[in-house]
């Protein structure tokens, strides 16, 4: 009797010890407070306007700044001036660049971060309950960001993906198709926002301020319409581009201009008297506009240098222009100079030497005088090159347009660029089968 | 007297229970030696139930027995004897049982409870276990558990990693079985998970308090140590780093005891470094002084900065029992200034424990602690933030005087922070308010079924507060900084274990049953700004705050059966398996099986080893072996599994932004797997006693932060890649060679080697964040070692000064006076960039014009210095020799020496201090006076080879005389007075502080750096224990 009881008491204390370790016991599946979960950003509406947020956070903060400053030392618009082994490499160009080398691999990582966040965008904003014109901002700007990255990618590398892959096997493309890809995402972007225009919300809680996507999305699109050699869309593109607006990416003092850091507070890179190039002319307004005057040499390798005047430049929370309208002046003019159009490409060339400071939204004017040199397409490329070295100095274009022009291929005159493409970074070829043959320089 | 029986009475109603009014019966009698000394302190138990009580000073016992079974069997235990049982009949009455216990060095009768089936002798287990009992900790006069625990356990090697009084410990049991995670032991006090994290809540220069040290190292009764997968298989996931358990005082039955103990401290330095004494200032060397330097007068700040300093420490405690109730209370308070002026912990804990008897089948037990602690700390060294005392006396100059002037300012004319004003104006703080508490429900309802569950539950809250007023000296911070940092930690276990033990017809069978839940949380809260407003010390005094929130939480679940079987007392069978699941673990990957399996022979029982001679000159001999897998979940975080987005704010609009560290969403733990054998001899009617164990380890999908190729978007993702393996031996002997009525004299060597490595690292080597880019995890060598440029050595050794030609041919190097090398090759190419693979290493090394400096040796030789392993923090082997002596039957002697050879240690502290711009220490007084070549502490600064020394000691660690007695006064019934040293002398070559102290505090793989770490100190104590 007392045994039997006994052996009740147990099983009911044993059953309501199951059930104490059972119920009250925690869920495996905690939530993170810290951070949020790629599904709950994926999948809400919540998630997918912060993240497209932090794409342009990432873009204007971190990569941009990798397109201006890296290949800006390879196109010869900046000098080192400090002694960590990476920048002597990355000065010394050629053989002396390896693929370890982590500027290498900021260029190449940063863009296809960029292009992930994009991509994760584009695939998911569909499927999420939303007003329709802000889908069709989301989306039209992340296909302009990722259209940007790609060109960036394109302009460093001989090859790239055009779509990120989460198991590390990207497939490589020719850069003409990257080129190619750019394109037709910004063809995209622009059809989107023509359908549906981008709703008050979208502006107000995704775009940045200052940002005009309109604008952004037809110069980037004459930009790699002249990329891709596609001479008459690029002019077309450039045609539509509202002169007098102004697109810029934009800082405060959580998201700082990291451009002005490395060059004003830890001088690790200056830029290049001359903008670096031998066939500046005196009295270029554009000289004063983006560069002070100083009589310094950098260190360790001894260029002239000189102090940055740049109005993008010159703060912790200075805009940066997403794109120059001297730009698109300069793309009609190689554009048609590539259409064999020898007159209109020297009337866009004058455009912009004549150019006063007054006409331009940002400030900037040559103010030379209009161009009286030889019309040959060699004479014409060389003046071009010229003055888009020099009106959209520290833009990231230097290296490409360099390439693109004519000039001299690389050597270790601190006046030509040192390097045609960079080694793929050490990381991508380890880890990914289909990363092709380092480019020979 | 009589207000004591008061008190009792008044707990035992107070708790509402008194004694059962049934049948009693009484057994007493005397507990002696072979001698006929009395064993004071022999433990009594009636076996089967949870009553028992411990000789007292007079050498004898009493104990009540409440509701007699039909048979009662008394066992009594001693420390160094073997056990003896009575069998007594009598169900009522008065009972005399006398015993003369024998002496058993080895404690084979010794009963164990750590991963095992039940209670278990020392005979049967299949592996080693070790234990500490609470005299041993007693006399090592340590203020935490874990100091006290250095050299007396084979296989663990115990760092003190800072001289601070509440300086962190590292315990490594059978070497480390993790590189990201943390690596010390689970602790387990009275069933209860307790927490041993080391948070840096505030910058101290790198080291940090364990939370170990909240827990009053006089309340402890026993410690059980097992090292590794084999024989910790039980404890599942949590077990990779082995099992500390700890069993705390338990009332005995019997009128109150009450023990009342006080002990003055005194802390000095050891050995303060020489600093320089040369009377003119840098640059300046003997040859070319001149009239026209001035002499200058260089200062010690030393003096500045270190102080002798005291302590007490003082215990009250209760502990008695009567009818079904035991208590034990207790009450301490320890005050420890520390010998770095203005530092200093004080803890003040109690204890409570209740034992109740709630009927012949069901008792139950619950237990709290309260710990209140704080610390006063003065930041040192420069691993994390560089505004120390002693790192502002490291980088000198000793040219000015940091005392403060007439004024009360403070020179500012150091480099870093003036080490006088860090003590005399910082004020960084550590509070932490701990509770610890658990209950045990234990039924027997019938004879074989034991049935226990325990609620464990630990929290404390941690806050420190830092605060540098504006206009210091301190770097960084000339506008003043404050911060306040809160960790709070919660953990909760759930543990339900069913034992049935059956004789099948002489095969005798334990079974275990279990389960466990276990639930943490952690959320770390901190605020910090600099640029103070005048006065205000708060952070809200500041501009530019910096908000932290983190917030963390896991939960686990076990199951688990164990079975053995034993066949007469000489063969017995292991076999275990746990099953785990924990929300760290991937989905795929969320349970996790772990089997394990032993087996003991005890060949001394067998009837051919009875019969023989051997049986007396071998009375015991037993041989092992185990195998069994654990696991490690120390380098999961709550969250890595996922890829997380992180809050950002820009230009007002709210975003989330992807790690660049991709998810891990198969995680899974880091498995161990460790085969163990050994051997456990007797010899000299046990009085010479050997244990003998030899192990390996294997761990698997070791956590490793693996590159991914960016073209997925991410940079990088934690994933079970590597492998590591720990091989040793553990050595125990212990003899008594002399055992005289008023001489007997105990003495035990500890000998245990570990060699560890490590493999599957992505390109054979990682260097370790925050350690000056000097300590690395490197394919197929210990973890840990220092990795940093070398001198270039030949194959015999010899210091290269040559490079490899395209011949072939060996060339000098010449370079410019920028130190820019101007050699040219075979080919007409410039040698400035030389790759080649190191013999040793197999690793790229690389050398360039840039990097490093050019190195003068003694003015002849200039060589080049690449990279290479340049050291191993790893002992080769530890050892401690322990000897006790008693002297009559009141005083007794215990010394302990501990001997660690064979690690190095970087000696970033001389490194700096050697450089002209510091000039700090004598290594730049003997270039000022000529005896090393002029420039030589610059060429060498960047060679980190030559920084390296051997860390190798003998320590005389622990010395303690205690004298007892037995005054018939004031109701005393016992006095002990006890002289304890503590770290009194070292042997060593080391030319630092202190070879064993660490600036990486409790980290993993950072061991063995020395940059300014508060050195440990000597240490005498004098303590007088009243019984009564």
């Amino acid at each position: 009797m007392m045994k039997s009881k006994r052996v009740k008491f147990i099983l009911a204390l044993l059953l309501g010890g199951c059930l104490f370790l059972g119920i009250s016991g925690c869920s495996m599946d905690i939530s993170n407070p810290n951070a949020a979960s790629e599904e709950q950003v994926l999948t809400t509406k919540e998630g997918i306007l912060a993240l497209a947020v932090s794409m342009q956070q990432y873009y204007s903060t971190t990569a941009l700044w990798a397109y201006i400053i890296i290949p800006g030392v390879t196109a010869r618009e900046l000098a080192i001036n400090t002694t960590f082994a990476n920048l002597i490499e990355l000065e010394q160009g050629g053989d002396f660049l390896l693929p370890g080398n982590p500027d290498i691999l900021r260029v190449w990582f940063r863009s296809l971060r960029v292009m992930t966040m994009a991509e994760d965008l584009i695939a998911n904003v569909p499927d999420i309950t939303m007003d329709a014109g802000t889908r069709s901002g989301i989306d039209a700007l992340a296909r302009l960001y990722k259209a940007m990255a790609l060109g960036f990618l394109a302009q460093s590398f001989e090859q790239a993906p055009i779509q990120t892959d989460p198991l590390g096997e990207a497939t490589f493309h020719p850069r003409a198709d990257v080129f190619a890809e750019a394109v037709k995402l910004l063809n995209e972007a622009k059809s989107i926002i023509t359908a549906k225009a981008p709703s008050s919300e979208f502006t107000s809680d995704v775009l940045v301020s200052g940002f005009d996507l309109d604008n952004s999305i037809r110069a980037y699109l004459a930009r790699y319409n002249l990329l891709a050699g596609n001479y008459q869309a690029a002019i077309d593109a450039a045609n539509l581009v509202d002169p007098t607006a102004m697109s810029e990416f934009s800082y405060d003092s959580q998201n700082e201009n990291l451009i002005y850091d490395a060059i004003f507070i830890a001088d690790d890179y200056v830029p290049r008297d001359s903008f670096g190039i031998h066939i500046t002319e005196p009295g270029d307004g554009r000289l004063a506009f983006y560069l002070a005057p100083d009589a310094s040499l950098s260190d360790p390798n001894g260029y002239a240098i000189d102090s940055v005047a740049s109005p993008f430049f010159t703060s912790q929370t200075a805009s940066i222009p997403v794109y120059l309208p001297g730009e698109m002046e300069l793309i009609k003019a190689e554009a048609n100079l590539g259409l064999g159009n020898t007159t209109a490409a020297v009337t866009s060339i004058d455009a912009i030497r004549t150019k006063q400071a007054a006409d331009d939204p940002f400030g900037i004017g040559a103010n030379l005088p209009a161009y009286s040199g030889a019309t040959t397409a060699d004479a014409l490329k060389t003046e071009i090159y010229s003055q888009r070295r020099a009106e959209l100095f520290m833009s990231g274009m230097g290296w490409e347009d360099g390439r693109r022009l004519g000039q001299p291929g690389p050597s270790s005159d601190p006046y030509e660029r040192n390097r045609n493409f960079y080694p793929y970074p050490d990381q991508e070829r380890l880890n990914n089968p289909n990363t092709p043959d380092d480019p020979a320089n | 007297m009589i207000g004591i029986r008061s008190v009792h009475r008044i707990i035992a109603f107070w708790m509402g229970l008194s004694a059962l009014a049934f049948a009693q019966l009484t057994i007493e009698g005397a507990v002696t030696d072979e001698h006929g000394d009395p064993l004071v302190g022999a433990n009594l138990v009636v076996k089967g139930t949870p009553l028992g009580t411990i000789v007292d000073l007079s050498g004898r016992y009493t104990l009540l027995i409440p509701q007699p079974a039909a048979e009662t069997v008394l066992e009594v235990s001693y420390i160094g004897y073997g056990t003896q049982s009575q069998t007594i009949t009598q169900t009522s009455g008065i009972v005399e049982a006398n015993f003369t216990l024998s002496v058993d060095v080895l404690q084979f009768d010794e009963v164990v409870v750590t991963g095992v089936s039940a209670a278990t002798t020392r005979r049967q287990l299949g592996n080693a276990i070790a234990t500490v009992r609470a005299e041993e900790i007693g006399a090592s006069g340590s203020p935490a558990i874990d100091r006290a625990l250095a050299g007396k356990i084979a296989g663990a090697l115990v760092q003190q990693n800072s001289g601070n009084p509440a300086g962190g410990i590292t315990i490594r049991l059978r070497g480390t079985a993790t590189v990201l995670g943390d690596a010390d032991p689970l602790y387990i006090i009275d069933g209860v998970i307790v927490n041993n994290a080391s948070p840096i809540l505030i910058r101290l220069g790198g080291g940090a308090q364990n939370r170990l040290v909240d827990i009053n190292p006089a309340d402890i009764e026993r410690i059980e140590v097992v090292k590794g997968a084999a024989a910790a298989a039980l404890y599942g996931s949590r077990a990779n780093n082995g099992v500390v358990q700890i069993f705390t005082k338990r009332g005995v039955y019997g009128a109150p005891r009450i023990t009342v103990s006080t002990r003055f401290i005194s802390d000095a330095i050891r050995k303060t470094l020489k600093v320089n004494t040369y009377a003119y200032p840098n640059g300046v060397y003997l040859e070319d002084v001149t009239e026209a330097d001035e002499e200058i007068k260089r200062y010690d700040h030393q003096d500045l900065i270190f102080q002798q300093a005291y302590g007490t420490e003082n215990y009250i405690s209760v502990a008695g029992g009567g009818g079904d109730t035991r208590y034990y209370g207790s009450a301490s308070y320890f005050s420890n200034d520390g010998i770095v002026r203005g530092s200093s912990f004080q803890r003040a804990s109690t204890r409570v424990r209740l034992d109740q008897v709630l009927n012949s089948w069901a008792s139950l037990s619950t237990g709290a602690n309260y710990t209140l602690s704080r610390s006063k700390d003065i930041p040192n060294g420069g691993l994390v933030g560089n505004y120390g005392s002693l790192t502002g006396f490291i980088f000198g100059p000793n040219t000015y005087d940091a005392a403060p002037d007439e004024t009360g300012s403070y020179s500012d004319a150091g480099i870093l922070a003036n080490p006088a004003e860090v003590i005399d104006k910082y004020d960084f703080t550590q509070t932490t308010s701990r509770f610890i508490g658990d209950a045990h429900l234990t039924l027997t309802p019938f004879e074989g079924l034991g049935i226990d569950y325990t609620l464990g539950y630990d929290t404390y809250a941690q806050t420190a507060l830092g605060f540098i007023p504006i206009g210091t000296s301190a770097p960084g911070f000339p506008n003043g900084f404050s911060r306040r940092a809160t960790r709070d930690f919660l953990q909760i276990n759930n543990d339900l274990n069913v034992r049935y033990q059956a004789n099948l017809s002489g095969l005798a069978s334990t079974t275990l049953m279990g389960a466990t839940m276990q639930y943490e949380r952690v959320s770390t809260f901190a605020v910090e700004a600099k640029d103070m407003a005048l006065i205000v010390r708060t952070v809200e005094g500041g501009a530019t705050q910096v908000v932290g929130d983190i917030r963390d939480e896991q939960v686990l679940y076990g199951v688990f059966a164990q079975e053995t079987f034993g066949l007469g007392d000489r063969l017995f069978v292991t076999g275990a398996a746990r099953l785990d699941a924990s929300s760290v673990f991937g989905e795929e990957e969320r349970r996790q099986f772990y089997p394990k399996a032993s087996a003991s022979y005890v060949l001394s029982e067998e009837d051919f080893w009875k019969n023989s001679a051997l049986a007396s000159l071998v009375p015991n001999f037993k041989l092992r072996a185990s195998w069994g897998q654990s696991g490690g979940l120390t380098a999961i975080g709550p969250f890595t599994r996922f890829t997380n987005y992180s809050p950002l704010s820009y230009m007002g609009n709210s975003g989330l932004l992807p790690s660049t560290t991709l998810g891990s969403l198969d995680i899974k733990p880091e498995r161990q797997t460790e085969t163990e054998f050994g051997a456990d001899v007797g010899l000299l009617g046990n009085r010479l006693g050997l244990e003998f164990t030899a192990y390996q380890q294997h761990i698997d999908d070791l956590l490793l932060t693996r590159q991914v190729a960016p073209s997925t978007g991410f940079l990088n993702k934690l994933q079970n890649v590597g492998e590591m393996d720990n091989k040793g031996i553990e050595l125990l002997v212990r003899a008594i060679p002399v055992d005289k009525p008023d001489f007997r004299w105990l003495t035990s060597l500890i000998y245990s080697r570990n060699k560890n490595e490590v493999d599957g690292i992505e390109g054979g080597i990682m260097i370790i964040p925050e350690s000056f880019a000097l300590v690395a995890a490197i394919n197929g060598q210990p973890l840990g070692v220092f990795y940093g440029a070398a001198y270039d050595r030949n194959a015999n050794g010899d210091i290269l000064a040559k490079w490899e030609d395209t011949d072939g041919s060996l060339k000098d190097y010449t370079w410019d006076a920028d130190g820019d090398i101007t050699s040219v090759d075979g080919d007409g190419n410039a040698v400035t960039s030389v790759l080649y693979t190191d013999s040793k290493t197999q690793l790229p090394a690389r050398r360039q014009s840039n990097w490093p400096d050019p190195i003068a040796i003694d003015g002849e030789d200039t060589v080049w210095s690449a990279m290479n392993i340049i050291g191993d923090p790893n002992p080769d082997f530890t050892a401690t020799w322990i000897n006790e002596v008693e002297l009559g039957r009141n005083l007794s002697l215990r010394t302990q020496i501990d001997i660690v050879s064979g690690q190095d240690v970087i000696n970033f502290t001389r490194r700096l201090a050697a450089l002209s711009v510091f000039g700090t220490l004598e290594d730049y007084q003997k270039e000022l006076e000529g005896e090393l070549e002029k420039g030589h502490t610059g060429a060498v600064f960047s060679t980190f080879e030559h920084w390296v020394e051997d860390g190798s000691f003998i320590k005389l660690r622990e010395v303690s005389l205690s004298y007892r007695l037995n005054p018939q006064v004031l109701g005393l019934s016992g006095l002990r007075i006890d002289l304890i040293g503590r770290n009194l002398f070292s042997l060593d070559d080391y030319s630092g502080y202190d070879p064993e102290t660490n600036i990486g505090g409790q980290r993993t793989v950072v061991r063995g750096f020395d940059f300014v770490e508060v050195p440990i100190p000597r240490s005498i104590s004098l303590g007088i224990t009243a019984n009564f």
